[in-house]
C-alpha cells in the first residue's frame, strides 16, 4: 500500500471478476433505467472485506478490517453516467455494508443498514448498482458499526471524471493525487473488534437454532417500541451498568493508511500543474498546510467551487472532500502538514502523523529531507 | 521473593530459556532498585489491570453427632489485586508484575491476609514465565462453587506440607513455571514450587525449599469463544514431591479434567466437568493426624453439571450441582460431598445466592472438625475488575487467535 498515485479500480483492471458460486444477500431492485442483469455497459467491481494486520509504521502494525485487503481500500474511478455494478463479498465475522458517500442514487442502494438495507452477512455477496453522478471526488465506506469500522480501515476514494473536466480545462493539471485522511486509536479499534467478533460469534449459535431475537440483538422496530421495552426493563448497552463509558481518543494520524514518515510524499514535476484531492474518512478536523506555495481551493464536497480560492491552509472537516491544484513554480522540498499540531504526532512523540511533503522530481538541492522520529 | 526482578532486553529471553533448559533460577538484580528514573527517556507504556472481588455470606452449619448449630458472617476468598504490564523492546514480548491479597479462609481470624500472588511474569506469543508466589497447579479448572475452597479436599491436590490450618496451603506456592503455547490454545507447563511446609519449624532450613516438581499439558478453548464451543479445556497433570522422610524420598500425584459444554449456547447453556486426582503419598500411611489426611494414598473425583441463563445474552441465572468422592486407599474410607447452588445477577459484577452443601468424611481425625455436616450460605459476591491505560491484546484474544497474532 501507500504507491501514489492510488492504483485505479477499472473494470477489466486489477480487481477481481465476480466469483461464481457466491452467497447472494436479499438482492434490491435494479434502480430505475439500469440495464438488464449482464449488461455489458455495467462498469463491474468486486470488493471484499477481510481482516487484515496493517502497519500503519515500520513496527507499529495493528489489526484492520479493510476492503481487498487494502486501508484505504483501492480507489474506484469511473466516468460520470457510467452504471456501475460492486459485488461486495463479506469474508469476515462481522456485518458490514457500503456507503457511496457523495453519490445521488436509488436509496435501496445507499449502504445503510436498517434503513436501506439488511447488513450483509459473513460469506454473504451484495450487489450495489448505481449511475455514477455527480461529477467529483466522493468516496465509500462501511456504514454498519460506522464509528468502529471507518476508523479501523473500511473506506476508499470513488472519483467520478467528466470527460471535458472544468478543472482541467482551466489548471491543466498531469497529476492526479488522492489522500485520504483518517485517524484511529488502535487500542480502542483492538478491544471493540475482539468485542464485537465474539458477540457475532455468540449470535451465530442463536441464529443457527432460531432464537436470536431482536432485543438480543438490541434491536427495535421502532422509537416506541424501545421506550416501552425499557419501562418493561430492558437494559440498553448505552447504560453504565452495561458500559464504562469510553470515546477512542485518536493517537495516531493516517494519511493513506499511513503516518509520516511513512507517508507518501507529493511528487510534482517543475512547471506543471497537480491536482490532489483530499478526503477526510477520520473522526478528526484536520487543518493542511502547504508551505513554499500557494494553491487553488478547486472543489468541495466533488462540487466545483464558484471560482477557485487561493490558499495554504486547507481546512478539512470529516466527511468533506477538498480538491486543491497546485503549480510547482518554487523547486525544493517543502513540508505538507496539518497545522493542528496534535495530529502531527505518532503515539504523542513528534514528528508523525498527518505529515507529508512535496518533492519536486529531478531536483538537486543544497539540503536533502532525512527522517527525525523524536524531537 | 524478596526483591524485585527487573528484565533487561538481554535477561527477558535469557531467562525464559534458562528456566526452560535448566531449571535455573533468576539472577538478583539489586542494581535495578537504586537507579533514579531518566528524565532523558520517557516512561513507557504501563497497563494497570486492578481488581476486587468481594465474596460474603452468612452461613449456616449443622453437624450431626457434634457440634451445636453454628451461624457465621463469611468474608473469605475476597481478594485483591493489581497488575501492570509493559511491552518489552522485542516487540513481541511483554512483562508484568502482579500482586494480589486474600483473606484465605472461613476459620482464620478477621484480619489475617494472605500473600495469594506475588510475582514477575513474562508473557509472548508461544511462552509464559512466572517466578514468585502464586496459585499453583493443583488443579486443571475451578469448580462452579462459591469459594475456590468449599471442595478443597477432592478439587485440589493435597500439599503433604499443610498443617490443616488454611486451605490456602494447598493453592498458592512460591513456583518458577514455564508454559510453552505451541498453538493459541495447547499449553505444556513445567514447574517447581515450594510447597508451604508447616512440617517443619518455620525457621528450618528447608521450609523453603523447593519441593515439588512437575508437569501439566492440556488444550485451553480461548475466552471468547469458552461459551459457545464444545471443549472449554481438557488438561492433565504429574507432580513429585520430595518428603525427605527417613521411609521414603519422594510422592507424587496425577490429575486430569475435561470440562466441557453440553450444550454450547450463550443463552442456555450446560456444562458438565470431571476431575480426578490420584495422590500415591505415603500408602502404608494411617490417618491419625491432620496432616495424614493430605499425605496418605488417596484418590477423589469430582464432577459438576452446571445451567446458566444470560438472558439477551447477560448474566442473568446459573445453577449448579457438584459432587465429590475421596477414597483414602489404605484405610478404605471413603469421603464424599455434594454442592448445591444458584446464583442471580442483580448486575454484571454482581451475583446474590444460595449454596447448599452436605459432607461426609467419616473417621477424620477429631480436631478437624466434624464428620458429617451441612451448611447454607447466603452469598453476595461482587467482582469488579478494571483496566486502565490499556496498550495491550491479550495473548489468547479472538484477533490473536484467528487474525494473526500481535502483541
Ligand atoms: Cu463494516
Amino acid at each position: 500500500m501507500g504507491s501514489m498515485p492510488m492504483p485505479l479500480a477499472r473494470s477489466g483492471d486489477s480487481m477481481p471478476a465476480t466469483k461464481a458460486g457466491m452467497v447472494m444477500a436479499h438482492p434490491a431492485p435494479l434502480p430505475r433505467g439500469a440495464p438488464p442483469v449482464g449488461s455489458v455497459l455495467y462498469k463491474k467491481f468486486s470488493l471484499e472485506l477481510k481482516v487484515v494486520q496493517h502497519e500503519i509504521l515500520p513496527g507499529y502494525v495493528v489489526h484492520m478490517m479493510a476492503y481487498n485487503g487494502q486501508v484505504p481500500a483501492p480507489t474506484i474511478r469511473v466516468n460520470e453516467g457510467d452504471w456501475v455494478w460492486v459485488d461486495f463479498t463479506n469474508a469476515s465475522d462481522e456485518m458490514h455494508t457500503i456507503h457511496w458517500h457523495g453519490l445521488i442514487l436509488d436509496y435501496r442502494h445507499d449502504g445503510v443498514p436498517y434503513v436501506t438495507q439488511d447488513p450483509i452477512m459473513r460469506g454473504q455477496t451484495y450487489s450495489y448498482v448505481f449511475q455514477a453522478k455527480p461529477y467529483g471526488t466522493h468516496f465509500y465506506h462501511c456504514h454498519f458499526g460506522t464509528s468502529l469500522h471507518m476508523q479501523a480501515g473500511m473506506y476508499g476514494a470513488f472519483i467520478v471524471e467528466r470527460a471535458a473536466d472544468p478543472i482541467r480545462e482551466k489548471f491543466p493539471y498531469t497529476q492526479d493525487y488522492v489522500y485520504v485522511l483518517s485517524s484511529i486509536d488502535p487500542i480502542s479499534v483492538q478491544e471493540q473488534m475482539n468485542a464485537m467478533f465474539a458477540r457475532m460469534r455468540q449470535r451465530d449459535v442463536l441464529m443457527k437454532r432460531g432464537a436470536l431475537d431482536l432485543r438480543t440483538q438490541n434491536r427495535f422496530a421502532d422509537l416506541k417500541a424501545l421506550v416501552k421495552a425499557v419501562a418493561k426493563g430492558y437494559v440498553p448497552p448505552y447504560l453504565r451498568s452495561r458500559t464504562s463509558p469510553r470515546l477512542p481518543e485518536p493517537t495516531f494520524f493516517l494519511m493513506n493508511g499511513r503516518a509520516a514518515p511513512a507517508t507518501e510524499p507529493i511528487r510534482v514535476k517543475e512547471g506543471e500543474w497537480t491536482r490532489i484531492r483530499f478526503i477526510n474518512a477520520g473522526n478528526v478536523w484536520h487543518s493542511l498546510h502547504m508551505h513554499g506555495h500557494d494553491f487553488q481551493h478547486v472543489c468541495s464536497d466533488g462540487s466545483p467551487l464558484p471560482a477557485p480560492v487561493r490558499g495554504n491552509t486547507l481546512i478539512l472537516a470529516p466527511g468533506k472532500t477538498e480538491d486543491i491544484v497546485l503549480l510547482a513554480d518554487n523547486p525544493g522540498f517543502w513540508a505538507v502538514h496539518d497545522h493542528d499540531v496534535t495530529r502531527t504526532v505518532n503515539n504523542g512523540v513528534y514528528p508523525g502523523g498527518a505529515v507529508t511533503h512535496i518533492e519536486y522530481e529531478g531536483f538537486n538541492g543544497t539540503y536533502t529531507p532525512s527522517i527525525s522520529l523524536d524531537e | 521473593m524478596g526483591r524485585i526482578l527487573r528484565l533487561s532486553r538481554w535477561t527477558s529471553k535469557a531467562f525464559a530459556g534458562a528456566l526452560v533448559v535448566g531449571g535455573v533460577a533468576f539472577s538478583h538484580s539489586a542494581r535495578a532498585q537504586e537507579e533514579p528514573p531518566d528524565p532523558a527517556a520517557p516512561t513507557p507504556a504501563v497497563q494497570l489491570d486492578v481488581g476486587l472481588r468481594a465474596v460474603t455470606s452468612v452461613n449456616g452449619t449443622t453437624s450431626y453427632g457434634g457440634s451445636k448449630p453454628l451461624g457465621r458472617i463469611d468474608f473469605s476468598d475476597t481478594y485483591a489485586y493489581a497488575r501492570g504490564r509493559t511491552p518489552l523492546f522485542s516487540p513481541n514480548d511483554r512483562a508484568g508484575a502482579l500482586l494480589a491479597i486474600t483473606f484465605p479462609d472461613e476459620y482464620y481470624e478477621p484480619g489475617t491476609l494472605l500473600v495469594a500472588e506475588a510475582n514477575a511474569f513474562y508473557e509472548s506469543k508461544w511462552l509464559t514465565v512466572r517466578v514468585g508466589r502464586g496459585r499453583n497447579r493443583s488443579l486443571i479448572f475451578p469448580l462452579p462453587t462459591l469459594r475456590d475452597d468449599d471442595l478443597i479436599r477432592w478439587s485440589d491436590v493435597q500439599n503433604p506440607f499443610s498443617s490443616g490450618k488454611s486451605t490456602a496451603d494447598h493453592q498458592f506456592v512460591n513456583t518458577a513455571d514455564v508454559t510453552i503455547w505451541p498453538t493459541p490454545r495447547l499449553f505444556a507447563d513445567v514447574h517447581v514450587e515450594n510447597l508451604p511446609n508447616f512440617i517443619l519449624r518455620p525457621d528450618a532450613l528447608g521450609a523453603f525449599a523447593i519441593n515439588s516438581y512437575g508437569t501439566t499439558v492440556g488444550y485451553r478453548q480461548i475466552p471468547a469463544l469458552a461459551r459457545t464451543s464444545i471443549v472449554r479445556k481438557i488438561g492433565m497433570g504429574v507432580n513429585v514431591y520430595r518428603l525427605d522422610l527417613p521411609s521414603q524420598d519422594f510422592g507424587f500425584d496425577a490429575l486430569a479434567g475435561a470440562w466441557m459444554n453440553l450444550v454450547p449456547d450463550p443463552v442456555h447453556g450446560v456444562d458438565w466437568r470431571l476431575q480426578a486426582i490420584y495422590n500415591r503419598g505415603t500408602p502404608s500411611l494411617i490417618l491419625q493426624t491432620v496432616n495424614d489426611t493430605f499425605r496418605a494414598e488417596q484418590a477423589s473425583i469430582v464432577s459438576s453439571l452446571g445451567y446458566s441463563y444470560r438472558r439477551e445474552m447477560l448474566p442473568t441465572f446459573r445453577a449448579n450441582l457438584v459432587g465429590a468422592y475421596k477414597r483414602y486407599v489404605r484405610d478404605g474410607i471413603d469421603q464424599y460431598s455434594i454442592v448445591a447452588n444458584g446464583f442471580y445477577a442483580l448486575g454484571a459484577t454482581t451475583e446474590i445466592g444460595v449454596q447448599y452443601q452436605f459432607r461426609s468424611r467419616p473417621r477424620i481425625p477429631e480436631s478437624f472438625g466434624d464428620s458429617v455436616a451441612s451448611s447454607i450460605k447466603l452469598a453476595f459476591v461482587i467482582a469488579l475488575d478494571t483496566t486502565t491505560n490499556r496498550i495491550f491484546d491479550e495473548r489468547d484474544s479472538l484477533l490473536n487467535t484467528e487474525s494473526g497474532y500481535l502483541p
